[in-house]
């Protein structure tokens, strides 16, 4: 019988985790750095480097 | 009818992406079966997820990672990330190149644990995962004080776990009693004394994270008394760090940049306050970089031994358990026994950080699952001597044998074989040992070991030039008969595991070579009648073997003993310099084909290095190691 794979863990996962750690640690003041992060982390990641240019265009 | 007993609970510790990845396997509360990822990878200090050593101990069990109850990580990532960014936050913009270099691996992996760990498991495994057990994450220096506190000896103790930085503690005292620990008090980043240690090492020369240890070994050569330690030490103690009664300490931040560069210190500064310039690695050594060696061992010994007393205070507890990377500084762990605090103190043998794999799978079976925890041997922990790794069979040892087109004589009897080993150690030759499971932890512990004589004065010399390839002032450390350690040493305790150094015996000792002699060759004066283990202010590093624990070392030290007269030896990791312990027998060949080790043991097989065929390195496909 063939196993089923499980998925590699999604953004849920990580959703989840970023809540859990902000309800414990209660340190909403870093929300916005880590959101700004994730967000160009995002970009980085899933975009490759040259969806980094028209963002750039924007800001300048 | 049989009673059907309760499943085995297994959970899977893993530590990874800082360095000293590891992984190891609890059953029931029991560590059986750990691993570094640097034997496997042969890079030292690999810092990658231990596929391998996660194959490793599951293979020893035959499972998969659906036959698992939990996973377990050993630090709590969004809690690093926090203390990252409240820490950039709060010196900026100091660290902001530091800052732009660690957030895209923190953005891009390491906030994505989950999902990296189940990428590693699966690649570890062949990519069958069907059921994802429970993923933990318990902090840090909890997973320090579970690998202290639960295969110690002890049903109660207080722990103590001091190391650089976890996620935002680096010094814990917690109580440990049953199943139960609980965190009584701790120091935070950026005050720590592992990274106080660590600024002393990158300054006289040494790798961070590798080097300490050499730091402590040169500590000796350093003039006790003398006017130059003294001020050291009073720069310490006086500029670079304030020290409280109860021992805690708080870092002067303008000498130290670790919170904000990859560098652990202000080299200008430093050099202001202490008149001396910063080592560079591989040059010659001064007398000065030895006094400076000596006064911060010396504080970080003194403030180890108010912590304990501070430990003592707080919950009055007959027995201390140590972790956590400064735990693995020998010198300071006899200090604090020789200080009488405590009836009894066991220090885990991976005490750095490959050790938190096992106290996160530790403290998952006995906090997250709630089981109860019983103290099963007595006076003896439960590592299983740390030889918790892989063994191999003769068959491999023949595979490498054809391979290469070795030559080595096969005994059919262990006690003939032995007997042959110690006759060769007898005449001064040096030999490579390799017998059943590999050690957990960073010592060598007669099971990948290089072997020697320790009464030949020539022998320190012989093994750090020739053999190990390293740094010619590294001291030796000697493997004991456990009956027959106070012959040598002012000792009434084991160290199974060569994490305390004791006095060699005074009747032993010869006359010290005054100080104002080269460090070298005060180095190559003999010291007493085991001169090849004797440091220069007459310590050793001993391992105490037992015959229950390690019956084959055990003997060949006993027939050594019947040769000689002499129930000792050198024990060094069978390694050379910037080369993990080795793994395999192939490894092992490997590392005594590019010696001048004269014999090499693999089970029942012995080599001879006069009958082996000529060595290349491109033969053998060899590069060169990384120094350390």
């Amino acid at each position: 019988m063939e196993t089923q794979r499980l998925p590699i863990s999604n953004g849920m996962d990580f959703l989840k985790d970023l809540w859990g750690f902000f309800r414990t640690r209660k340190k909403f003041w870093l929300l916005p750095a880590i959101i700004v992060l994730i967000v160009v982390g995002a970009i980085i990641v899933f975009g490759g480097s040259t969806a980094l240019a028209p963002f750039v265009y924007t800001v300048f | 009818m049989l009673e059907k007993s309760a499943p085995p609970i297994r959970i899977l510790g893993i530590s990874a992406y800082y360095h000293d990845s590891a992984a190891v396997l609890v059953v029931d509360g029991k560590a059986v079966a750990a691993a570094h990822e640097e034997r496997f990878t042969r890079k030292k200090h690999d810092a990658c997820f231990p596929k391998n050593a996660v194959a490793y101990v599951l293979a020893e069990y035959g499972l998969a990672i659906d036959d698992l109850n939990a996973i377990a990580f050993y630090d709590k990532p969004f809690l690093k990330f926090e203390r990252l960014l409240e820490t950039y936050h709060m010196l900026a913009p100091r660290g902001l190149k530091s800052f732009f270099m660690s957030m895209p691996v923190w953005v891009k992996e390491k906030l994505f644990m989950r999902r990296n760990i189940w990428k590693g498991l699966e690649k570890a495994t062949g990519g069958k995962i069907t059921k994802r057990p429970p993923l933990l994450f318990p902090e840090h220096h909890l997973s320090h004080a579970a690998s202290a506190f639960y295969p110690s000896p002890f049903s109660k103790a207080v722990i103590l776990t001091v190391d650089g930085v976890g996620e935002w503690a680096t010094t814990t005292i917690c109580a440990g009693d049953g199943k139960n620990i609980s965190i009584l008090k701790e120091m935070r980043f950026p005050h720590s004394l592992g990274l106080l240690y660590s600024a002393f090492t990158y300054y006289c020369g040494f790798k961070v994270n590798s080097g300490e240890y050499k730091l402590m070994g040169l500590a000796p050569y350093g003039r006790k008394g003398s006017k130059c330690v003294a001020s050291f030490k009073e720069k310490i103690l006086g500029e670079l760090i304030s020290l409280k009664e109860d021992g805690s300490i708080t870092l002067n931040m303008s000498y130290f940049t670790f919170a904000t560069s990859d560098r652990t210190c202000d080299d200008r500064k430093w050099q202001i306050l202490f008149g001396i310039p910063p080592r560079s690695a591989e040059s010659s050594l001064t007398q000065e970089h030895s006094d400076m060696a000596l006064a911060i061992q010396e504080v970080i010994e003194d403030i180890m031994v108010t912590l304990a007393k501070t430990a003592k205070k707080i919950t009055n507890a007959d027995n201390l358990c140590l972790a956590g990377g400064v735990a693995l500084n020998c010198v300071a762990n006899a200090r604090i026994r020789q200080a009488n605090i405590f009836k009894n103190v066991w220090v885990q043998p991976a005490a750095g950080d490959a050790g938190g794999a096992l106290g996160a799978a530790l403290a998952g079976y006995h906090i997250w699952l709630d089981k109860e925890r019983e103290v099963r041997n007595g006076d003896n922990d439960e590592m299983s001597g740390s030889y918790l790794g892989p063994e191999f069979s003769s068959i491999n040892t023949e595979r490498v044998i054809r391979k290469y087109g070795a030559s080595a004589k096969k005994y059919e009897n262990f006690e003939n074989l032995a007997n042959d080993a110690a006759g060769f150690i007898a005449d001064g030759q040096v030999v490579g040992w390799m017998q059943g499971r590999m050690e957990w932890g960073p010592r060598s512990l007669g099971n990948r070991s290089i072997l020697a004589d320790p009464r030949n004065p020539e022998m320190q010399k012989k093994l750090n030039l020739k053999i190990k390839q390293r740094e010619g002032f590294r001291p030796f450390a000697p493997s004991v008969l456990e009956e027959d350690a106070a012959k040598y040493f002012e000792t009434d305790k084991q160290s199974p595991y060569m994490l305390f150094t004791v006095p060699v015996a005074k009747g032993r000792r010869k006359a010290l070579p005054p100080e104002s002699l080269p460090l070298f060759e005060r180095l190559y004066t003999s010291r007493s009648d085991i001169p090849a283990v004797t440091h220069l202010d007459y310590s050793a590093r001993i391992q105490t073997v037992s015959k229950k624990t390690n019956e084959k070392y055990w003997k060949l030290i006993n027939f050594f003993k019947e040769k000689t007269g002499y129930g000792i030896l050198i024990n060094t990791s069978f390694n050379v310099r910037g080369e993990p312990i080795v793994c395999t027998p192939e490894d092992a060949y490997r590392c005594f084909m590019r010696t001048e080790m004269d014999y090499l043991v693999i089970g029942n097989f012995v080599f001879n290095k006069k009958n082996q065929p000529e060595f290349s390195n491109e033969m053998f496909n060899l590069k060169l190691n990384e120094l350390d």
